[in-house]
């Protein structure tokens, strides 16, 4: 088997969609605790980010991928946090 | 014949020669770099503005989480069977990977069910669009992930539809493999919309 065929196997799907339901419940379970809000934020958005990496990596199979393909996935991303940031003065000084 | 050509290029370059250079599969990530920045960009204002306001306050709480949390794990299981639905395509089992397509799909379907529920219970409420600042975003943003998973609905319809026992195998692995690359972009989205507006207006 390559590796191109392993990428897809019932097993390896079903274990990525288990680690995404696991991290689900993590970020689900920092609300239904009622954890206090900043450490609810920090769980949620950190289950959040590591949910995108699970998916980006074992589903959309950028760990096979060129750098072509990391810099279109990237480069839209950090574009966006760039200009939100230029636009912190604008909006959240100015409300 | 110029077509088959073509097709039979793209066949190899994805296979033998370069994977870097199979021109759907590039095109379609340049597709989903513009609708990172379309999403990013309303995600990155409706934090800022959250911000400005010092939290969402009342309105963000009344969102109901736990039904997004389901819808959540629907989409994950959606994407579990797109992930099978590749599996036995690579295998050249198309009749299992279109059932495991067609699955996907009707997840996709029962996703927006609950979502219309939701969007019903919030107007009930008195939870429009206008309400408030907040509600705005919340309508904007989920209805255009909503608009873009019926998009991929009706593309993984029409991909189950058009093959058939005659369909060659590698142009099918290659169709399915950009629609779902499409629908796990969806589900990422998703991913940072559950987090922003169920979760952390909600939390603490």
């Amino acid at each position: 088997m390559t590796m191109e065929q392993t990428e897809f196997s019932i097993s390896g799907s079903v274990r990525t969609w288990g680690s995404l339901v696991a991290l689900l419940l993590v970020g689900a379970l920092a609300v239904a605790l009622g954890l206090p809000r900043s450490l609810a934020l920090w769980i949620i958005f950190g289950a959040a980010t590591a949910q995108t990496y699970v998916i980006g990596r074992y589903y959309m199979r950028l760990r096979s991928e060129d750098v072509l393909i990391y810099t279109l996935a990237l480069l839209p991303v950090v574009t966006v946090i760039i200009l939100a940031f230029v636009l912190v003065p604008d909006i959240v000084m100015h409300p | 014949m110029a077509n088959s050509a073509v097709e039979i290029g793209i066949t190899h370059a994805s296979h033998d020669v370069s994977a870097s250079f199979e021109l759907g599969k590039i095109g379609m990530w340049v597709f989903l770099a513009g609708e990172t920045m379309v999403f990013g960009g309303l995600m990155g204002v409706f934090i800022l503005v959250g911000i400005s306001h010092g939290g969402w306050g009342a309105d963000g709480a009344h969102v109901n989480w736990r039904l997004g949390a389901i819808n959540t794990f629907i989409l994950y299981t959606s994407s579990l069977t797109a992930a099978l639905a590749q599996g036995a395509a690579r295998v050249q089992d198309s009749a299992r990977a279109k059932r495991y397509l067609s699955a996907t799909a009707l997840l996709g379907v029962l996703f927006l069910v609950i979502k219309a529920f939701e969007y019903a219970g919030d107007y009930r409420e008195g939870f429009t669009p206008l309400a408030a600042l907040f509600w705005s975003f919340y309508y904007l943003m989920t209805g255009l992930h909503v608009l873009h998973l019926l998009a991929g609905i009706v593309v993984i319809f029409g991909l189950a539809f058009m093959v058939g026992p005659s369909t060659p195998a590698s142009w099918f692995e290659r169709k399915l493999k950009y629609v779902c690359l499409y629908w796990y972009f969806v589900e990422t989205v998703w991913v940072f919309l559950f987090a922003l507006v169920y979760l952390a207006p909600t939390a603490g």
